[in-house]
């Protein structure tokens, strides 16, 4: 049998669209409400939807840090206390909500995330930037590994001291080979998408079906729905 | 005989600029995280610090590819990347930035001149200080409500508070910025010639 | 059926820096499997990029002569459509993948064709299913084996039915199982009357596959050869032509005395390292000597490289206890005295000019740029002082990190596969290299699956597999080596 009919994963389900547009109600969210229940409300509601695609781990991580950090604020202004500062935990509970999502927008395959992107409104080009880096980051991540572990084997990293003593050196040898290693990368990869036809001017689908189907209506109402709730709130 | 001329920008051009971008964007994160708990030094300096590494790269990128828009492709991806991040609102800020810093390249093979690279990095950097403050006075809000109403201090709130926000500090963080951002295309500069442009990497 | 190529009068260069190809000509039959063979930098890869046409398109230079496909001239094709004709896989696993996991990389292709959704469903589930694939489509490229993103990277250039394939050095990071899995492939391929043209290094697992070998050098092709030809070379005239040995059996073992002494510099008690569930080193134990040169091999993926990094000091084993020169080590005291160099040398040069990356990191005294410089004669670098780190070819760039490992004094050196994409002279340069450090006193284990290199530098062999060793035995002789390392016997 076709690998078609092997069941899907939920996030496989889901419209590039909509988790964008989970990630816009996210932002306006923390930006407008002014009430905590508002936006913890939110916040849980963006930790059940990262739970149901099965990101446990992320989304009782991000929950517990933002827990913490209300609950740490609120100690701060009824004590006086301001170290750490209260400027850092309420930009953490803050930025944390929209982070969620955008979490989950990572996490939806790269080719799905073309085709949903596809159908809005940016231009291709820039479009493209976004999809590479995507594609780029974790390679990037790896790199900078890679240049740490060689850096360390030199001896460049040392003591402290030796790293701030020559600050623009060591800024140096950790640029110098990223910079060789990922223009090199970029390359390939353009020479490889290039064999591949990704200049050709046709209009392009995509493996990935992407199309505003049932769960994604429920998740748009159902957000857009709490997160006018709890701005009002 | 076939000869490649090339006008706009490509996929090449296309995975150069991502790319650069990315380690940018990782260096800048990791600067974020380590200033974030010094909201000062955050706010007045890590976009001057981001600002100060990001220039190399953006340098190898505008010197390895040289045609118009680059800029504004980068500016425009890095407000685009902060809206999904969060400040949603701030795209068509970025934009306008994007366009202003692109501006300041207008001319011919502008992207291999030096000075004219650090004026549009150090506009563009303004920029994204001056739309990164933004989301700050915002969670600031919040907590100042809080805090007057749960019964705090009135003067050690107010000189927090005007710490953050006062104008001549603002005027104090652009110039911060604008400075870090020049340092950086020199530094940048002087990786280009003694690497880059030496191995024949970039223009 | 597979196309036909004609390849008329072709001359290319890189933007005036002499010419990379030089008035080629060349008829391909349609259906034929041709390998294209080479030192490095002979203008082989800038073959296939002429027939593929990123060149003159992507690597921008002057491009004169003609191609034909199917008496059709390439030229008039346009640069995005060739991609339908000639289907590519690239040497570097990881940066020929546009998206982040199988099934979107196989589209890829389809996509760009502005195939229809359910066309390119279609096109990637069969492409998948004769690459035997079917079951991962929906897994993340990063998590899988280079072997398994080699064949991704084969259903990708399937799943648009080219008529013709392109392979740059497609087996240079693949182990020896992996690379006969995927001449499995590539022999599918040729049974379905595909034209395919691989410009390639290692010849061995190509030998019953190919229908001709062409030797190109300084941009011409000089000598052209059956199987039968290339397997009756003797091994002088491999040497002379710069190439790998297209039949391993026949490779003699380099009869260079062990430089090996009595003292233990190095000693593994009872390794253990794991991450997560995967165990990566399971009571491992060995010693090596001053002087001598060990192969470490066995599959990919079974904890080489992680225990070649824990001996350098760069991860903290588990348990168990390193002993250097008789002296329990921890892992930051072994920092720079086991000096690690990886497979892949970009990440590791900081340098401006050879010199520079010797000394860089401290203050230049005239005894330092002295010693640097006999280290670069020692290593016959000296000729290329001058140049950015980043413009040496393979074979130079490892070898000026054995010259930085010298400069730091390092005793024990672990290589990472420092021949894989390398041809048959630099690998042998290579070689040489190590035999000499050997002789300098210094200890030094090669992690490898390429015999040719572990025949031609090391006295003993250690074989991991799952983490344990299997095996560890002296070097006598090509074919129990061979054995272990897991060549196919049936051959030769």
């Amino acid at each position: 049998m076709m690998t078609g009919e092997k069941k899907q994963r939920r996030i496989d389900r889901i419209d590039g669209r909509t988790v964008l547009l989970l990630t816009l109600c996210a932002c306006i969210v923390t930006f407008i409400t002014t009430s905590f229940w508002g936006h913890g409300i939110f916040t849980f509601w963006i930790f059940l939807i990262l739970c149901w695609f099965g990101l446990y781990k992320q989304a009782l991580g991000c929950f517990v840090v933002y827990l913490v950090a209300i609950v740490w604020l609120m100690i701060e202004t009824k004590y006086q206390i301001s170290i750490p500062s209260p400027l850092l935990l309420s930009m953490i509970y803050k930025l944390l909500l929209p982070a969620m999502p955008a979490y989950l927008l990572a996490k939806i395959p790269s080719g799905k995330l073309t085709a949903s992107l596809r159908k809005m409104p940016i231009p291709t080009r820039i479009m493209l930037v976004l999809i590479v880096m995507l594609r780029f980051a974790p390679t990037v991540l790896h790199e900078f590994g890679e240049v740490r572990e060689a850096m360390k084997i030199r001896g460049f990293l040392k003591s402290v001291g030796n790293v701030l003593r020559h600050p623009m050196d060591t800024l140096e040898y950790a640029i110098v080979p990223m910079v060789f290693r990922s223009l090199k990368m970029a390359d390939e990869l353009a020479a490889s998408a290039i064999v591949r036809g990704i200049e050709s001017p046709y209009k392009k689908e995509s493996y990935y079906v992407s199309r505003i189907a049932a769960l994604d209506y429920f998740l748009i109402v159902v957000s857009v729905g709490a997160a006018v709730c709890c701005c009002l709130l | 005989m076939e000869q490649t001329v090339k006008k706009k920008i490509g996929v090449r051009d296309i995975m150069t600029i991502a790319a650069m971008m990315v380690i940018n964007f990782a260096i800048a994160m990791v600067i974020g995280t380590v200033t974030l708990p010094f909201p000062a030094v955050y706010l007045y300096g890590s976009a001057g610090i981001d600002a100060f590494i990001g220039a190399t790269f953006y340098l190898v990128a505008a010197n390895r590819i040289n045609k118009h828009g680059l800029l504004f492709a980068w500016a425009t991806v890095y407000g685009l990347i902060q809206g999904v991040m969060g400040y949603m609102f701030l795209v068509p800020y970025f934009l306008i930035v994007a366009l202003i810093a692109e501006l300041c390249m207008v001319g011919k093979n502008t992207y291999r001149s030096a000075v004219r690279n650090r004026i549009g990095w150090m506009v563009n950097s303004i920029g994204n200080f001056v739309g990164c403050a933004v989301p700050l006075w915002w969670s600031w809000d919040s907590y100042q409500e809080m805090a007057a109403s749960s019964g705090f201090d009135a003067n050690t709130l107010n000189m927090q508070f005007s710490m953050v926000t006062s104008p001549a500090l603002m005027l104090l963080g652009i110039a911060i910025t604008a400075v870090l951002a020049i340092l950086g295309t020199l530094f940048g500069q002087r990786l280009l010639r003694k690497h880059f442009q030496k191995a024949g990497i970039v223009g | 059926m597979g196309k036909e190529i004609m390849i008329r009068d072709l001359t290319f260069s890189y933007g005036g820096n002499g010419n990379q190809l030089e008035h080629i000509s060349l008829d391909i039959a349609a259906g034929e499997v041709i390998v294209m063979t080479g030192p490095s930098g002979s203008g082989k890869s800038s073959l296939t990029r002429v027939i593929n046409g990123l060149i003159p398109y992507f690597y921008e230079g002057e491009l004169s002569g003609e191609v034909f496909v199917d008496g059709k001239p390439l030229k008039e094709i346009p640069s995005w459509e060739r991609g339908k004709i000639a289907g590519n896989v690239f040497q570097d696993p990881r940066s020929q993948f546009f998206a982040n996991e199988v099934a979107g990389e196989i589209a890829f292709g389809c996509e760009n064709y502005g195939y229809s959704h359910e066309d390119i469903q279609n096109h990637v589930h069969r492409a998948a299913a004769d690459i035997k694939i079917q079951d991962i489509l929906d897994h993340s490229l990063r998590s899988l084996s280079y072997g398994m993103r080699q064949k991704v990277a084969i259903a990708s250039a399937e799943a648009i039915d080219p008529e013709i394939y392109v392979m740059d050095e497609p087996s240079a990071n693949l182990d020896i199982a992996s690379t006969y899995r995927f001449a499995d492939i590539i022999r599918a391929l040729k049974q379905q009357g595909k034209t395919i043209i691989i410009a390639e290094h290692r010849l061995y697992y190509l030998m019953d596959l190919a229908d001709r070998f062409l030797c190109v050098q300084k941009g011409k092709i000089v000598r052209e050869f059956t199987a039968q030809q290339m397997k009756a070379l003797s091994n002088e005239e491999i040497r002379v032509l710069g190439l790998r040995t297209p039949d391993l059996h026949q490779i003699e073992q380099a009869e260079i005395p062990s430089a090996a002494t009595s003292e233990v510099v190095l000693e593994v008690k009872k390794l253990n390292h794991s991450f997560g569930e995967t165990i990566v080193a399971k009571d491992v134990n060995f010693q090596c000597r001053k002087g001598e040169v060990v192969a470490l091999i066995g599959p990919n993926g079974t904890g080489k490289s992680t225990i070649g990094r824990i001996l350098a000091g760069l991860l903290k084993e588990k348990s168990g206890e390193v002993v250097l020169f008789g002296k329990h080590c921890r892992s930051k005291g072994r920092l720079g005295k086991v000096w690690y160099i990886p497979q892949d040398l970009d990440s590791q040069l900081f340098g401006e000019d050879l010199l520079d990356e010797l000394t860089t990191g401290a203050e230049v005294s005239p005894e330092r740029k002295k010693a640097a410089e006999e280290i670069l004669e020692a290593l016959e670098l000296m000729p290329f002082v001058k140049q950015h780190p980043s413009t040496l070819s393979g074979g130079q760039k490892q070898r000026l990190a054995l010259g930085v490992a010298l400069m730091h004094e390092a005793p024990i050196i672990i290589l990472d596969e420092p021949t894989s994409g390398l041809d048959g002279m630099n690998m042998r340069n290579v070689s040489r290299m190590i035999r000499k450090l050997a002789k300098m006193g210094r200890t030094i284990i090669v992690i490898t699956h390429d015999a040719e290199c572990a025949l031609a530098c090391c006295e003993r062999a250690i074989r991991l597999e799952n983490g344990c060793i299997t095996d560890d035995f002296q070097i006598r002789g090509a074919e129990p080596l061979l054995d272990k390392i897991g060549y196919d016997k049936k051959e030769g």
